[in-house]
């Protein structure tokens, strides 16, 4: 029997919010305007495109993961492709979990920087976030689903009040012509948002630690539903009141939230607070990830307990975050265009090439 | 922290070898067992040999018939006058009365005492002199008989204790207001007075080497998850301490989190407020000598509950609640935000509002972080300045501080106006909370430390950091911050809400895990359906 590494153990409901969480801070900043440069007004259909995408994924994860009980894929990757070449595999996921996690930190502290504190070295955010982060982890994945369930009832309210207050400027013109070119910009839209829906593939590390592992169907799927629900609310929202600009913007979002003025103007400004809890939903995000390159790290490597890695991997992803890019220009062009085909054949390729040779070799039970 | 918890594991590694010796010379007679002869000059050497000349301790020697005997007790533990009229009366006049009576062997005599002439309604057999040693210092008379190795432990307790007052720390408008005393007995029976039930288990229990201190853990049965009251019985078993005088050196022992802000016991001093957590599950420790009885498992929501917002009506139950909510974001918020938005942020504020501010401002020596920490520590000396005070006294000092912080430093130009009114909401709000705890302050300069560093982000981090400590703790089991984290959304009516009575169907689920329901079918009241039930005086006399 190996080690579980981690004693908690975290219920289905826990675990559907968490993914939401691990999704959407940052799909929700960057998708809307990535998505409207191909498909324009019909920015809408691709994320219904999306989310029936990412429930694909969520089944095919759950399923791979409900077949090997009490197993991650770092394990179980060995059972199916033999040690050699499983060891190989299941290595590609602690440097994946660490490399991802790294654009999050710099996405997350860029964003900061540019709509916030402009003159403040970019290493402040960086090491904060990685920190708090850092001190999550280290306190173990119960209190991560814990907290998280604080903070993600307020970013999704604070997601609805953005929207709610909007409601008014709305103009139906926007959303016309439907499908003007036929439904290849959809699709070309819904491109870069593959890599984000996909991130449901962080609960190949999670599904032996929930209470019902076998609702980890039910779960993802609500999720991804959840998370398919607030991106199509906002993208409608964003169309609607700005229309072909979206695809212009950085971070459309804090566009919609600085339009917001109550009582004459006393209160405005509106997205400084809105920052705040942003950074709350970012740090879920990072501390997800974290947690996922730590746990797949020590369980790769044997170990009795991650908690000697969480430093570690934190300095690491801390250095990482600033050295590997120049700035956000570099960034998001990254983002966009060179690796979603390379994030996608770990996120859904591997556990779906996996899934198919256990269940032609027969490994795994059926279903517990 | 984990070097910290070694330091302080390596202090108390070395500590044990110095405090040994002294509880082996103190507390060595209690180890070994010595039981009692059957000659009672041998007994009474025995126990004057282990009180050595103890001024407040009374033998007195008489004759039951043509046996010896002796009362054994402390001056002062117990009623004398009980003692003459109920035991040395009967022994030595009705006693001899009764001697015609057979008396065969020494065994038959004490029976004889027992069921004919003791006209007391507590006793209890002993024969080991530690045992009997426990019960003189516990307020009851030893007789011993000549000849007999059993001697009886006589209920005479009676000594000065204060009268059942109310409590002073938790004053209510509407509800009981009797407060615990520091009598175990009279707390226990006030207990009692409130929960009838045959289940209401109270088990007794003794701590402190020298101290002997009479604990009493109290809970119900059927309520009470077993797996807690279990884990606090192995909890008080653990402790090894010459003595204990309070129930925070319980509460020191037995909580989860020593290192943390966050008290993971509480306590109360009113017997309502403990009889309700006891029925939501929970279990009681009361101590000998403290009018303060612990509670476990304490959450945090516990510090926003309050027990009249039980009895008042729901409305301004949740009012109150929500104050409540209010007080502790303004207590640990306010000042880091005030210095986020002056020092960093200042284009947040409405612009005419940023003009008076800034106005107001203009010619401050100090920045407003400094401002708001000296103002605050200034603050924070008045309060325990007050508190350690006679009443009069306590005034005087709130009016100085009003007069030289208040008026004189705004007017000579060292802090400004919003700077003060900061300072002073978060002062009130400190108060609002109910179980206040020096947690707030700690927070509050943590926050402003962060905050004066990187503004907002430094204020979020800060934040969170406090959020990832409060949702790591547990108390015996159960997750600190529930019902908000893990979500349980019956049990934020409770929370959130003072939910009608009717409304708050179970127990908190976190607590009472076996035994949820508390509300039978009762649903929602109302006037009675159907008209023929209507009551007299209705609109109908009116129109007739």
């Amino acid at each position: 029997m190996r080690i579980m590494l981690e004693g908690g153990v975290i219920s289905n409901r826990q675990a559907t919010l968490l993914v939401v969480s691990t999704i959407l801070p940052t799909s929700i900043m960057f998708l809307p305007a990535l998505i409207s440069g191909e498909a324009k007004q019909d920015a809408w259909i691709s994320i219904i495109i999306l989310t029936a995408f990412g429930v694909l994924v969520g089944l095919i994860i759950a399923s791979l993961g409900t077949r090997f009980p009490g197993q991650t894929i770092i394990h179980y990757s060995e059972d199916i492709l033999g040690r050699p070449l499983g060891k190989a595999v299941a290595l590609i996921y602690p440097l994946f979990f660490i490399y991802i996690n790294a654009f999050i930190i710099r996405e997350f502290a860029e964003f900061f920087i540019i709509s916030f504190m402009p003159e403040t070295p970019i290493s402040v955010f960086i090491i904060g976030l990685v920190f708090v982060a850092g001190y999550a982890v280290y306190s173990g994945l119960e209190p991560l689903a814990r907290i998280n369930e604080i903070i993600l009832p307020l970013v999704l309210i604070l997601i609805l009040l953005i929207v709610g207050m909007n409601l008014l400027q709305i103009d139906t013109n926007s959303f016309f012509p439907v499908l003007e070119k036929g439904f290849l910009p959809p699709l070309k839209g819904a491109y870069p948002g593959l890599v984000f829906f996909a991130e449901t593939m962080m609960m190949l590390m999670f599904i032996p630690y929930l209470r019902s592992p076998s609702g980890a169907k039910r779960t993802i799927t609500l999720a991804v539903l959840i998370l398919g629900f607030f991106q199509l609310l906002v993208t409608v929202m964003l169309i609607g009141v700005f229309g072909g600009l979206v695809a212009g913007m950085s971070f459309p979002l804090l566009q919609l939230a600085r339009n917001i003025s109550l009582a004459r103007g006393i209160f405005h400004r509106m997205e400084h607070f809105i920052l705040v809890i942003w950074v709350a939903g970012g740090f879920i995000k990072v501390g997800v990830f974290y947690y996922c390159a730590v746990l797949a790290t020590a369980q790769w490597l044997n170990l009795r307990s991650y908690k000697a890695l969480v430093p570690l991997i934190g300095v690491l992803l801390a250095v990482l975050s600033v050295i590997l890019w120049e700035n956000v220009v570099q960034l998001s062009h990254q983002i966009a265009e060179v690796v979603p085909p390379y994030f996608l054949t770990v996120e859904v390729a591997i556990p779906f090439i996996l899934l198919v040779l256990a269940w032609i070799r027969g490994k795994g039970g059926k279903r517990t | 922290m984990r070097s910290i918890k070694y330091l302080f594991r390596l202090w108390r590694k070395r500590k044990p070898s110095k405090t040994k010796s002294g509880t082996d010379k103190t507390g060595g007679p209690y180890n070994q067992v010595q039981m009692l002869s059957p000659d009672l000059s041998v007994n009474l050497k025995m126990i004057r040999e282990k009180l050595g000349n103890s001024m407040d301790f009374i033998i007195r020697e008489f004759n039951i018939g043509k046996t010896r005997a002796a009362l054994v007790c402390i001056d002062g533990l117990v009623d004398k006058e009980m003692i003459e009229s109920h035991i040395l009366q009967p022994m030595l006049i009705y006693a001899r009365m009764a001697e015609p009576t057979p008396v065969k062997g020494e065994k038959e005599l004490l029976k004889f005492i027992e069921d004919n002439t003791l006209t007391v309604l507590d006793y209890q057999e002993l024969s080991s002199l530690d045992k009997l040693l426990d019960k003189i210092f516990s307020g009851y008379t030893i007789l011993i008989i000549d000849g007999i190795a059993v001697t009886l432990a006589i209920e005479t307790i009676g000594y000065e204790a204060r009268d059942v007052t109310e409590p002073e720390t938790e004053s209510v408008v509407r509800g009981p207001r009797e407060g615990f005393t520091e009598r175990l007995q009279v707390n226990i029976a006030l207990l009692r007075r409130k929960i009838k039930s045959p289940d209401l288990r109270l088990e007794r229990m003794t701590l402190g080497e020298v101290t002997r201190t009479d604990i009493c853990i109290a809970y119900i049965r059927g309520i009470a998850d077993d797996k807690i009251v279990d884990e606090v019985k192995k909890r008080l078993q653990r402790i090894e301490i010459d003595g204990i005088l309070e129930s925070g050196y319980i509460e020191g022992f037995i909580e989860d989190a020593p290192f943390s802000l966050f008290p993971t016991v509480g306590n109360t001093e009113k017997p309502d407020v403990l009889a309700g957590k006891l029925l939501e599950g929970r279990v009681a420790i009361f101590v000998d000598g403290s009018p303060m009885v612990l509670t476990l498992p304490y959450l945090f929501m516990e510090n926003l509950q309050a027990s009249e917002d039980y009895y008042s009506r729901w409305p301004s139950g949740s009012i109150s609640r929500w104050l409540r909510f209010l007080a502790i974001f303004f207590t640990t918020l306010l000042p880091p935000l005030y210095v986020a938005v002056i020092s960093y942020n200042p284009e947040l504020l409405p612009t005419i509002l940023m003009i008076t501010v800034a106005a107001s401002r203009a010619g401050i020596p100090f920045p407003p972080v400094l401002e708001v920490t000296l103002l605050g520590a200034i603050f924070e000396i008045l309060r325990e300045a007050g508190v350690r005070q006679p009443r009069p006294v306590g005034q005087a000092v709130s009016i100085v501080g009003v007069l030289v912080i208040g008026q004189a430093a705004i007017s000579a130009g060292i802090v400004s106006a919003p700077g003060v009114m900061i300072v002073a909401l978060t002062g009130i709000s400190s108060f609002a909370v109910p179980a206040q705890t020096a947690a707030y302050v700690f927070i509050r300069l943590f926050l402003l430390a962060l905050t004066a560093t990187t503004g907002f982000f430094g204020l979020t981090i800060g934040i969170i950091i406090l959020l990832v400590h409060l949702t790591s703790l547990r108390s015996f089991g159960v997750p600190y911050m529930s019902p908000l984290a893990p979500i349980n959304v019956a049990g934020w009516k409770d929370l959130f809400l003072r939910a009608p009575w009717w409304a708050m169907v179970g127990r908190p689920a976190v607590i009472a895990r076996q035994n949820r329901k508390r509300i039978g079918s009762v649903t929602m009241p109302g006037p009675p359906r159907g008209k023929a039930e209507k009551p007299l005086g209705g609109e109908d006399e009116d129109n007739a």
